[in-house]
């Protein structure tokens, strides 16, 4: 309690300061200062949280201020702020997927931020940020398959998910599980390739039965290992996942599925958000600011395979070879990609069905 | 003669093949790990048979790995001395005092082996708050919150453990200790406590495990700089996959290996296993 | 002069109870409510989640497929576990400790570890099943990750260790001369095995078998990683419930009936053990 209290009162402290000096904003002469000020920030561990922190963290500390990490994974992250409701925020910065984000909403868990004290918006996408978000990666969701063993048995290179029907590919199929971020892509994605739609996901269990997979991977590097050992040849992951495997030598490529008649590839945010009643909202906007920088973003790209969601790091990444044949980068290609709107697609109901269509009796 | 030479040769290759199967079975999966920790090729994956041997990764194994595997020896070793402090006496009472439900209260003592871990991590987190609301402390992301929670789950081992070795231990001992004017806590100190510790090391030896080896629960009552080793390993795999992780692994497997030996050497197996006689 | 043991226990059955109790009761009681998602539920009372964890094949499923494994396990690790205490037991060199603990120690080790060695061993086209695809033995390579076997294996793994030690114990306090009786007077070692070891270990190898059971019923980790996604365990469920689909209330649902059948098992074994002890008590 003590803890929280002096937070409380340096908060107070801090926000008389930032009062005085907020109108000339872009004044970096004057920039706010942070002492005394921690600034929890819940988000992936893994490494991420190391990245985050090596990019934007510093930034923060360099103006006073302290940064910690709560790491997890972030439906476990809204576990504790479900634990904490009607309680002091148990972090200030909340990182989400999409479908976190909309239950985060929902729940009544987040605050406004003032975007006017988040001026790199200016390099994303309207739809990237609004007073509740503020989008911070983007994954590009999609089927890593190998190539080498594709070529060798004569199969063609999958342009939509349903080639991964390829009785050829029998047994040598991961898919995505239902609880990891981006499942949701792939039932959207599969369901409107095969008359479905975002409600009507039937299609798309019906396409994940059918696959039969060897398995559903739950962590990456589980997927990544079987690829290595040939023991699967294709797998519906993120793009970055195609990177790190190509650059760790394996013969892997890429396929941004065809999704109806038009669209190509599918899209998968990151979002950050202030938490309710956090004592510290002017260094959380700060940070997020941060974190959607150029550098952060160029950054994080480059050390962890997500695709920036900032324009100026997005163009800088085109100048890699590598990345400008794994992602889609241009603004045009980028627009041409499926989003599922959680606000549409029912993740609660698909989640049972799909227990109901894969598990082993 | 001859024949029963051959008999008992042949029973012995029997048991050789049948213990050498069990450790293949058992030993696999750790030898492929140590295996693949010393493969030297930059990559995101498991390589084993080792293709290039190196000891790079291990020169790489980042400082907060380092960090949360001394946190979780901590975290171990304060879960085995509370699960002793709580479980000890609750063992005495268990198996010497009598009086009606006993059965009932023994089931009680044994009901967190039963709940689902995940369970147990995020009712835990639900009580931390209840109870900081009351009391205005919250232990949320603290070691004593890990402790609580963790000393919950191996209690019950403790109980069985030092139950097995009362279960045999002769009270005419004690009896004579007391009968000879020794005060009670003086006989409990001389006479009963040195009987009974075998089963109070095996007890905190799987406490300590116990502890070691969750992931569950610290996921929901861990914090920034309060990540046991496990829950951490459990992060890493499931991003993007760090060879670091299996030479940090295999320092572990070593470990274990060394203080298993050592526990040996300072109590014994032999004792620990008496221990373990039921419940 | 007697001691009042009792007094001893009280404090810390206290402590025990509060923290079961308390924190149990704030989460089952959300099963007698209805589930609003996000962690909130209705105001009235009612049986409805039980009703659809009864009338629903999921979670139907799920329970049978549960026991069924956690049978299989606790039945699988006595089988090979028994003889690895009985010859360690019996054997009369300093070795027998070291391989003890040598079994011990692997068994702790966490399955975090173990299954990415899991992943390479039972690998398509690794050595295993090169070695038994090309002598014959097998004409498809034997995959087990993804499956309910594979399961198993992972749970044996973190079992076998607990049942060796506690079989090791309860055959050492067998003497040996028991066994050296039967044998002079020509019973064949297998048969002094069966008709005199397993008889007189029973109740250890029935205590045993509940404890690895009871830990299979509750274990999460190993059919997580190991499962492929396609293993649906009560424990598995209850943390999709509650994490993915932020259903508290359901999930306390399901995990009241795990706990509460968990508890039926146990208190069912040692009554038809009990019955069992008394009816041979009576023929002898």
């Amino acid at each position: 309690m003590t803890n929280l209290d002096r937070r409380q009162v340096l908060t107070g402290m801090t926000a008389t300061g930032i009062g005085l000096v907020a109108a000339p904003r872009f004044a970096t002469a004057q920039q706010p200062r942070f002492d005394g000020v921690t600034l929890r920030v819940a988000t992936f561990g893994g490494g991420w949280d190391r990245a985050v922190h090596k990019y934007a963290g510093v930034k923060l500390e360099a103006l006073g201020a302290k940064v910690e990490y709560v790491t997890a994974p972030p439906r476990d992250n809204l576990a504790k702020l479900i634990a904490a409701k009607g309680r002091p925020a148990p972090f200030d910065v909340v990182e989400m997927g999409d479908l976190t984000w909309v239950d985060t909403y929902e729940a009544g868990f987040l605050q406004k931020i003032d975007l006017a004290n988040v001026p790199n918006r200016k390099d994303l996408l309207p739809s990237q940020s609004d007073e509740w978000k503020v989008a911070s990666w983007v994954t590009q969701e999609g089927i890593v398959y190998n190539a080498e063993k594709f070529a060798a048995n004569g199969i063609p290179k999958p342009e939509r998910y349903r080639d991964l029907l390829n009785p050829k590919l029998a047994g040598k199929l991961c898919l995505i599980d239902i609880t990891q971020a981006g499942a949701s892509q792939l039932l959207v994605g599969a369901s409107i390739d095969e008359g479905g739609s975002m409600t009507n996901i039937e299609p798309a269990l019906k396409f994940v039965k059918d696959a039969n997979p060897f398995q559903f991977w739950k962590v990456g590097a589980q997927a990544v290992t079987l690829m290595n050992s040939g023991d699967i040849w294709a797998s519906t992951m993120h793009a970055g996942f195609a990177v790190q495997m190509r650059r760790a030598g394996l013969p892997v490529a890429f396929s941004h599925p065809k999704v109806g008649p038009t669209k190509r590839g599918l899209l998968k945010e990151g979002w950050l958000g202030v938490v309710k009643g956090s004592p510290v909202p002017r260094a959380a906007e700060f940070f997020i600011n941060e974190y959607v920088s150029a550098e952060t973003q160029f950054g994080l790209a480059t050390e962890r395979g997500v695709v920036p969601v900032n324009g100026q790091a997005r163009a800088k990444l085109a100048g890699d070879p590598l990345l400008k044949e794994m992602f889609l980068l241009s603004d045009a290609d980028v627009g041409n990609m499926v989003s599922v709107d959680f606000n549409v697609f029912n993740l609660d109901d698909a989640t049972q069905r799909w227990a109901r269509a894969v598990s082993t009796r | 003669m001859n024949g029963h030479r051959a008999i008992a040769n042949a029973r012995k290759a029997a048991s050789g093949i049948w213990m050498l199967g069990v450790f293949v079975f058992l030993f696999a999966p750790l030898v492929v790990v140590v295996g693949a920790s010393f493969d030297g090729g930059e990559r995101t994956f498991l390589n084993f048979p080792p293709k290039e041997l190196s000891f790079r990764w291990y020169g790489r194994i980042s400082p907060d790995l380092f960090e949360s595997l001394g946190l979780s020896i901590v975290l171990g070793l304060t879960t085995a001395a509370v699960g002793c402090l709580v479980g000890v006496p609750a063992a005495l009472g268990l198996v010497r005092a009598r009086f009606p439900g006993k059965s009932l209260v023994a089931a009680a003592f044994r009901a967190p082996l039963q709940i689902p871990a995940v369970v147990t991590g995020v009712s835990f987190l639900k009580l931390y708050y209840l109870i900081g609301d009351v009391t205005g402390i919250y232990v949320v992301g603290t070691l004593p919150g890990l402790v609580i929670a963790h000393s919950f789950l191996a209690t019950p081992y403790v109980i069985g453990t030092v139950s097995a070795v009362l279960q045999r231990f002769n009270t005419r001992l004690e009896e004579a200790a007391l009968s000879l004017g020794a005060s009670r806590w003086r006989t409990f100190r001389r006479v009963t406590l040195p009987v009974i510790m075998p089963g109070v090391y095996a007890g905190a030896m799987y406490a300590f495990l116990v502890s070691f080896g969750d992931v569950p629960v610290a996921l929901f009552l861990g914090s920034s700089g309060m990540q046991p080793f496990a829950a951490k390993i459990f992060h890493l795999m499931e991003f993007d996959f760090d060879p670091t992780l299996l030479a940090i692994s295999t320092f572990i497997i070593f470990g274990s290996l060394a203080a298993i030996y050592l526990l040996q050497r300072a109590v014994g197996l032999e004792e620990l296993s008496r221990s373990g006689g039921g419940n | 002069m007697k001691a009042r043991w009792h007094l001893v226990l009280i404090p810390s059955l206290l402590l025990s109870l509060f923290l079961l109790l308390s924190s149990q009761i704030a989460f089952l009681r959300g099963s007698f409510f209805k589930d609003l998602r996000l962690g909130r539920i209705g105001t009235e009372l009612t049986v409805e989640n039980y009703v659809r964890f009864f009338t629903d094949s999921l979670y139907l499923d799920s329970l049978i497929l549960t026991i069924r494994l956690s049978a299989t396990v606790a039945i699988l690790t006595l089988a090979i576990g028994f003889p690895v205490a009985y010859i360690l037991a019996r054997m009369r060199s300093r070795w027998s400790l070291v391989l003890l603990a040598a079994i011990i120690a692997a068994s702790f080790i966490t399955i975090v570890i173990k299954v990415l060695g899991l992943i390479i061993i039972f690998s398509s086209g690794g050595t295993l099943n090169r070695l038994l695809v090309g002598s014959g033995l097998l004409e498809r390579p034997l995959t087990i990750m993804g499956e309910p076997a594979g399961v198993v294996v992972g749970l044996m793994h973190f079992t076998m260790g607990f049942a060796v030690l506690l079989l090791y114990g309860v055959i050492k306090t067998i003497p040996r001369s028991l066994e050296e009786a039967a044998e002079i007077h020509g019973a064949p070692r297998r048969r002094v095995f069966l008709r005199v070891i397993v008889p007189l270990s029973l109740p250890g190898i029935v205590v045993t078998s509940l404890i690895v059971f009871n830990l299979c019923m509750g274990a999460f980790t190993s059919a997580a990683l190991i499962g492929g996604g396609k293993v649906f365990t009560l424990p598995v469920l209850i943390q999709q419930t509650v994490i993915m689909q932020t259903r508290y209330a359901m999930g306390a649902t399901v995990s009241a009936v795990l706990m509460t059948v968990t508890l039926l098992i146990n208190a069912l074994s040692v009554f038809v053990m009990a019955r069992f002890d008394r009816r041979r008590g009576m023929v002898a």
